[in-house]
């Protein structure tokens, strides 16, 4: 700096000399001034709080204790002495002096029984100082005599916590992956960890899904113990052979699967070895009459030798209600983990621009970073971070004063850019429903050509959608910088175009399928729950005889597709990218200009919300899927973290950890509201099979699959019903929804009021910090007059 | 993982370093569990010059401590040496290294972490971030290339514009605190894990 200065001097001639010397004699003012107001602020109590070595936190905590307890009692020691004539050193020592001054609160204030005794040593943990120190003052409080009153309230505490300890220990060692985890953080910091932290809480929601699922449904199917072992070997439920109409529905359903069994093994029996492999891809053929498929599940009737009557097993109600107990249990996990997210995004008060200088500077260096190669990143990240920020308030304040002209093109751009984004969205959208239809007309051209052909097309939607959810969000990627947003905002609009997408494909799938499954056609006779039961004019279209299966088919290939795909990427593109970056980068440009892989979080992302939007909806055709989720996850993982860790470098613009975290629950919970809604409506008002499923008797002309319930419901004593009936009427429903709203208004509003109340005690300590500033100059004025 | 179990449920059985009382102790007065305490001796006696002759009154040189990794490459590492030895001289024990670790283990409270890293950050101790010490704040972040100076001058502006509420153009612990508490991503950087 001095050097700088005479050179300065040099330049500019004695003029600009007595300038500099101005300035260096205000500087040595403020110094004093500053020096000396050090010296009377080491003696505020706050400081004094803060010195000492209970620190900060516990210190004030202490002195409310005290201020409670003991409010007769003034501390004389509180009355600072007041050092006249300080110089440099002086006010330096006295800060010093301060620090070692033991604390102005006593550690042992308050401790009256045993438990206080005890709840002080636990909040010793908290002390700013060495373990040496806290030992001793541990061992001060436990010599300090108290009544021992209520022991056993301070037993109960002490077992109580010692055995959320003991379980805490035992949990943090059964923590999966936690190697890995340290791994990716010291590489690349938590923003990418929150991505595999996000993928293993998916794993272990698979994993309840399937032990519901599963455990509900395959496993007493599958319990041999006495027969039937498939439904064309149950016992007629009017066993008494008398009043047998010809509306029975046992009989109907009987003669239906025997049809649609016959149907199949007459296509099974044909096939060669190739054509069954294909058929694990499809899941078709030989693999319909699994378990895997919802086809096979029925109703088990039990004779058990030594229990009088039948044991019948209803399938039909636990296929219900395992999917309802999947739904809540996601339901479940999805609110508690949402919940930590809102929790500290209220915190977050005035987000976005008013905190981010103060939160990237004290909170921007990853302390778990613990590679050389990623540390020298970390600070290339971080500056070019800064260095974008602060750019972009300049922006802030180019933005501020745009001319309205600059407004109105902008804004008609933006317009612009929306619709074609949206005409983006309808095309892809009518792209899939056109690929859906045209599958048929496919089938019906290329009926007699090879099954390898035949596979390929039946996956053709499926292969559309996937596409599409390449191609189309790098679309939206470049469209949006457009549209001049600030760069948050661009990413945030960026996924929520993609997830739109997304969600959007399913749904039409799900919608043509609808389509597929409850028209009528005209080329196919309607029966036994099937609309396309049997085909009329012998066309060359397969008919459908157990439309659920059929529906599980699609998800199931929708399923081996998201699975197969990005791994076959992961190996085609990103290994051989990095081998050719290594190599050629120095020699060709291009190689060059096109850069490292780059870990695209937000894609990644989405990736798993739609494998998850998947299993929930293909949950109740093929109660598999979950295990196919757990296993995909599984897999994943290792694969992931072998191409993070090997092929791409840091993200140029980390991700905020909490917001992405908090980002990512909240689109997978808008693909669970998603994928609940068909599945309630198709429970509510479609009719199932009768020829395979566990709902093929019915038990009504129109039966929906909700009858089920309510067959149960009219076998519980009739005060029994009428407590279920109520739940199903206005007169419930209304008031519930009408106390929800109330109580969510109530809690809105509290809020509301939490965040004036908020601003105004922020206004109010500006106000006293003003106040101190001017007590501290007027004290000091005094002093120098004193002295002077 | 496996593997640290096993090895860990081994250190267990036969720990004769540690008396049981001072397992107790330091489980009483840090963050730690046994097993995680266990963890934080391998890793002190593997910074040591000479690993089987560590005992508990060993202590470790600056220079050692830097060995480190997480520490290594951590642009306040002096800063953290500093503020956790309790000797003052830069030299840390084992119980100084265990209070380090307990500070930027996960199970450690927000109130103290805070406290913490503004005795790291306060590069002058003067109890109060000035402009000072947020110019050498911003110098360690950003390592190698240097913001220049209008930037950096924008850049403290803004810092103390967001936080300074008493306008005494730095800031204190209160402020500080304030800060940081509605700071989501603190309390996700500042940790260690063993």
């Amino acid at each position: 700096m001095n050097q700088t200065k005479q050179a300065k001097e040099h330049e500019d001639g004695p003029m600009h000399l007595q300038k500099e010397d101005k300035n260096e004699v205000e500087q040595n003012e403020l110094r004093f001034r500053r020096t000396s107001q050090a010296a009377i602020l080491a003696q505020l109590p706050s400081r004094q709080t803060f010195f000492s070595e209970a620190g900060f936190t516990l210190g004030r905590r202490l002195s409310c204790i005290e201020r409670r307890k003991s409010h007769l009692h003034q501390r004389a020691s509180m009355t600072p002495s007041i050092a006249v004539g300080m110089e440099d050193d002086d006010a330096e020592e006295m800060v010093m002096a301060n620090r070692r001054v033991s604390h102005a609160v006593s550690i042992t204030d308050g401790v009256k029984s045993i438990t206080d005794q005890w709840e002080r040593t636990q909040s010793i943990k908290a002390m700013v100082a060495s373990i040496h120190t806290k030992r001793k003052y541990r061992d001060e409080i436990l010599q300090e005599p108290v009544q021992r009153t209520q022991i056993w309230k301070y037993q109960q505490k002490k077992a109580w916590q010692n055995f959320k300890q003991q379980t805490k220990n035992v949990l943090y060692q059964l923590e999966l992956w936690s190697g890995a985890f340290k791994e990716i953080e010291g590489q690349f910091g938590t923003s990418v960890m929150t991505y595999f932290r996000f993928m293993r809480w998916l794993l272990f929601l698979n994993f309840y899904l399937m032990v519901v699922m599963l455990g509900l449904t395959m496993v007493p199917y599958v319990i041999k113990i006495n027969r039937p072992w498939s439904f064309l070997d149950s016992p007629h439920p009017n066993n008494t052979g008398s009043n047998f109409t010809g509306d029975d529905f046992f009989e109907k359903a009987l003669n239906c699967t025997k049809n649609y069994i016959g149907f199949l093994d007459n296509q099974t029996n044909s096939e060669d070895w190739g054509s069954k492999a294909l058929d694990t891809l499809q899941g078709t053929g030989w693999m319909e009459h699994t378990v895997l498929f919802y086809g096979t599940y029925f109703n088990k009737t039990y004779s058990l030798p030594l229990v009088e009557g039948r044991l019948t097993y209803n399938m039909g109600l636990s296929y219900l209600l395992a999917t309802g107990a999947a739904f809540l249990v996601s339901f479940f996990l999805l609110v508690k983990n949402s919940a930590k997210g809102v929790k500290s995004s209220v915190l977050d008060e005035g987000s976005g621009q008013m905190t981010q200088f103060c939160n990237k500077v004290f909170g921007g260096w990853d302390f778990c970073i613990s590679n050389q190669k990623a540390a020298k990143e970390k600070h290339k990240n971080l500056t070019q971070e800064l260095r974008g920020d602060l750019d972009n308030q300049k922006l802030l304040w180019k933005i501020e004063n745009r001319t309205t002209r600059e407004k109105a093109k902008l804004y008609s751009i933006r317009v612009v850019v929306n619709t074609v984004v949206l005409g983006f969205l309808v095309g892809s959208l009518y792209l899939i429903y056109y690929a859906n239809n045209k599958l048929i007309d496919l089938q019906r051209e290329f009926g007699d050509v090879h099954p390898i052909v035949q596979t390929l097309i039946q996956f053709m939607p499926s292969v559309t959608i996937t596409l599409l959810n390449i191609i189309v969000p790098i679309i939206f990627k470049k469209l949006v910088e457009f549209e001049d947003y600030m760069p948050a905002f661009q990413m945030q609009i960026t996924l929520l175009r993609t997830v739109i997408l997304r969600l959007a494909s399913l749904l039409v799938l799900m919608g043509s399928l609808y389509g597929m499954v409850v028209k009528d056609h005209d080329h196919f006779v309607d029966d036994c729950g099937n609309k396309r039961w049997q085909t009329i004019n012998n066309t060359s279209e397969a008919p459908i005889k157990c439309w659920e299966t059929y529906v599980g088919q699609q998800i199931y290939k929708l399923i081996i597709l998201d699975f197969l795909v990005p791994f076959v990427l992961t190996f085609i593109v990103e290994y051989p990218r990095r081998l050719v970056y290594q190599k050629f980068h120095e020699r060709f440009k291009v190689v060059n200009m096109m850069g490292q892989q780059e870990f695209d979080l937000p894609k990644a992302v989405l990736d798993l919300v739609y494998t998850q939007t998947l299993c929930w909806m293909g949950l109740f055709f093929c109660p598999f899927i979950p295990m196919m989720s757990l296993v995909k996850c599984f897999i994943f993982f290792y694969v992931k973290k072998g191409t993070v860790l090997n092929n791409c470098i840091q993200p140029v613009r980390p991700f905020r950890t909490s917001k992405s975290n908090s980002l990512f629950i909240a689109v997978l919970f808008i693909s669970f509201i998603i994928s609940c809604g068909p599945m309630t409506y198709m429970i509510g008002t479609i009719s199932p099979s009768q020829s395979c499923g566990p709902f093929r008797v019915y038990s009504v002309e129109n039966f929906i699959f909700f009858d089920t319930i309510r067959n149960l419901i009219f076998t519980f004593p009739s005060d029994a019903q009428k407590f279920f009936h109520i739940f199903g009427t206005m007169a419930f429903f209304i008031p519930a929804i009408g106390l929800t709203c109330f109580f969510m208004y109530y809690y809105c509003v509290q809020a509301v009021g939490y965040k004036r109340r908020a601003k105004l005690l922020k206004e109010d300590l500006i106000m006293e910090g003003k106040d101190k500033q001017f007590l501290l100059a007027r004290v000091n004025e005094a002093w120098m007059y004193i002295e002077g | 993982e496996f593997c640290d179990v096993i090895s860990k449920d081994n250190m267990g059985g036969g720990s004769s370093i540690f008396t049981k009382q001072e397992l107790d102790d330091y489980q009483e007065l840090t963050y730690f569990t046994k097993k995680e305490i266990h963890h934080v001796y391998k890793r002190f006696k593997s910074l040591a010059p000479n690993p089987e002759a560590v005992t508990k009154a060993t202590k470790l040189s600056r220079d050692e401590l830097y060995a480190l990794p997480e520490i290594k490459v951590n642009p306040f590492k002096d800063r953290i040496v500093r503020v956790f030895s309790s000797s003052g001289d830069d030299s840390m024990t084992f119980e100084d290294f265990l209070d380090m670790m307990s500070v930027f283990c996960d199970h450690a409270p927000l109130a103290i972490k805070i406290e913490y890293a503004f005795r790291i950050y306060d590069f002058d101790e003067d109890d109060s971030l000035g402009r000072e010490d947020l110019r050498k704040l911003i110098d360690r972040l950003t390592g190698e290339m240097k913001l220049g100076e209008s930037d950096m001058e924008q850049l403290i502006q803004a810092v103390i514009e967001e936080s300074d509420l008493d306008n005494d153009d730095g800031l204190s612990f209160a402020e500080f605190e304030h800060k940081m508490t509605k700071n989501p991503e603190f309390v996700t950087s500042f940790r260690i894990r063993m």
